[in-house]
């Protein structure tokens, strides 16, 4: 198993007098990453660079211990994309542009043809594979895109926005698939997103990039210490009685429209509010410890960005 | 028996660069119509459908890309101009007579295949640039049209500046042609040689070879050259996804 999946070191992008990227320096090791920030921050620029697709200006890097410039066919071998926008080649039915992809990763015909019917069973495809692509709706051609990043076995998998355009239900078992390529296949998947909610539920590590440049990375776990205790819990009755019992602790409460209750605690867990609540016999319907965390984190670590000071983390 | 015996013996090769200069004026003009079909699919459809980026986060790079598409384009030509050339060529030598058809066509033969080569390459560049330029078939049939049959009819113009004339890469091939079987020459020795009745023919021969004798074709190489480095250079620039 690798200790780094992607490295860069001053990795930087310029298109003419706009910087996309500057000095980006970054070990990231494997497992599920999400990639945020917010619209035009070099998300997309960052992973082009990564998959030699845009050429860097400066620096350079290596994905999976292949240069991306000396070992520029090397570095693509293992890794399957999922661009943001609608890709593929036109005039072909699904089965067939899965098994073409796998072929263009160097997969004989007959292998190729067989591991696109497992992998589009996986991401859901039912007959609709023997479908033109073109004639595919959003959240279809979205389960083609994953299917085609996936059908060589790829040991990193980067997938640029790939709930986009998807329903409910259909968002649900992609991110189900998504956060189950690291737990039970060992593919580690960087995924760019600016759902906060998606990162934070299938991701064990974060990358935040702001104006080109890597503000924040860290495990998950790491960054929702790093942030402010709250705890977000939901009265079974009495809710005049929670928030007097819990003011009366010294813990600031706030009243949500949804009737729960925001407690900031100085703890790094619920448990010490669970035992006030046992010890004054009330119990509580739900309690949920750092919910928005990194969402708040994002927001506190776009304003940091703003500063002039502020360099990369790695 | 002798070959060709109707005609005298140092317009035989004279004959086989008319058969093989009449061959390139047909299959020039078959393979541009070829080509408007296969233009608006080569690298627009790509672009449109971003396939580029599918392409090329493979292992794959934008020269394997260029590749496989002047794999397409070379196909055609090779199906349309040089196979049958070739195959022409073969099957005429498997049935002649006797050794003087290979002697006396082998020169008209590698002009042709000569000429074959300049097209094939001019062609190529002229497809995969203008392929390249736009995203939609309706945007690149007209650039298509307008740089084969519109520059080809304001080349042809008597007052057309030369500068004008060499962008046009229909009318420069046209003159590369002329140059490379040296048309001028069959003209006037057919002129000079063949006992025709019609002196106004034999006139007409003559005036007409002369007049192609003084035409100097440097401007449409050049031309032809400056073409295939633009194609290319707008080729080159549109291969990234976008």
């Amino acid at each position: 198993m690798r200790d780094v999946i992607i490295e860069a070191k001053g990795l930087g992008k310029t298109y003419g007098s706009q910087r996309a990227l500057a000095d980006v320096n970054i070990a990231v090791p494997p497992g599920t990453i999400g990639l945020l920030g917010p619209n035009g921050a070099g998300k997309t620029t960052f992973i082009k660079c990564l998959l030699n697709l845009e050429t860097p200006t400066t620096g350079n890097a290596t994905v999976l211990g292949c240069e991306i410039r000396a070992q520029n066919r090397a570095s693509r071998e293992r890794v399957g994309y999922s661009p943001e926008q609608d890709c593929h080649v036109p005039g072909m039915v699904g089965c067939e542009y899965v098994t073409y992809c796998g072929q263009l990763s160097g997969m004989s015909f007959q292998r190729a043809r067989q591991r696109a019917h497992e992998i589009l069973d996986l991401v859901g495809m039912g007959q609709e594979r023997y479908r033109s692509v073109d004639t595919y709706s959003t959240g279809m051609k979205q389960r083609v895109k994953l299917a085609q990043a996936l059908v060589h076995d790829p040991e990193l998998v980067i997938l640029d926005e790939p709930t986009n355009g998807l329903d409910a239900s259909g968002r649900e078992s992609i991110l189900q698939l998504i956060g189950s390529l690291w737990k039970q296949l060992g593919v580690s998947v960087m995924i760019s997103s600016h759902l906060l909610h998606d990162v934070e539920r299938i991701c064990d590590r974060v990358i935040i990039i702001a104006d080109g440049r890597v503000i924040e990375h860290d495990s998950m776990e790491a960054l929702k210490n790093r942030h402010r205790r709250i705890v977000e819990l939901a009265p079974s009755s009495e809710a005049e009685r929670f928030t007097i019992v819990l003011k009366n602790a010294g813990l600031p409460v706030e009243r949500l429209s949804n009737g729960r209750l925001r407690v900031e605690t100085p703890s790094e867990s619920a448990e010490p509010i669970l035992s006030l609540m046992r010890q004054h016999n009330l119990p509580p319907a739900e309690i949920v410890a750092n919910p928005n965390a990194l969402h708040e984190l994002f927001l506190k670590s776009l304003a940091a960005s703003k500063t002039p000071q502020n360099g990369n983390a790695a | 028996m002798r070959a060709c015996p109707a005609l005298p013996r140092h317009l035989h090769r004279r004959t086989f660069t008319g058969v093989f200069w009449l061959h390139s004026f047909l299959a020039l003009g078959f393979s541009l119509i070829a080509l408007s079909v296969v233009v608006p699919r080569l690298i627009t459809r790509d672009r449109a459908s971003n396939a580029l980026t599918i392409y090329l986060s493979r292992p794959l790079t934008s020269f394997d890309y260029l590749l496989g598409k002047l794999g397409i384009i070379l196909g055609i030509l090779v199906l349309m101009w040089t196979g049958p050339l070739l195959l022409g060529w073969l099957l005429s030598m498997a049935f002649a007579p006797d050794s003087d058809f290979f002697v006396y066509s082998f020169l008209p033969l590698s002009r042709a295949l000569l000429f074959n080569l300049i097209a094939l390459v001019t062609l190529a560049a002229v497809a995969m640039g203008v392929s390249a330029l736009g995203k939609t078939a309706r945007a690149v049939v007209p650039i298509w049209m307008a740089a084969w049959i519109v520059a080809g009819m304001i080349a042809s113009l008597p007052t057309t500046p030369d500068v004008v004339r060499a962008a046009s890469f229909s009318r420069n091939l046209e003159e590369v042609r002329q140059d490379i079987f040296r048309v001028d020459e069959i003209l006037i020795k057919a002129g000079e040689t063949l006992p025709l009745v019609d002196r106004g023919l034999t006139k007409n021969m003559l005036s007409l070879g002369q007049r192609e004798s003084k035409r100097s074709a440097t401007g449409a190489y050049i031309g032809l050259a400056a073409i295939v480095v633009v194609s290319s250079f707008v080729f080159s620039r549109k291969l990234r996804p976008e």
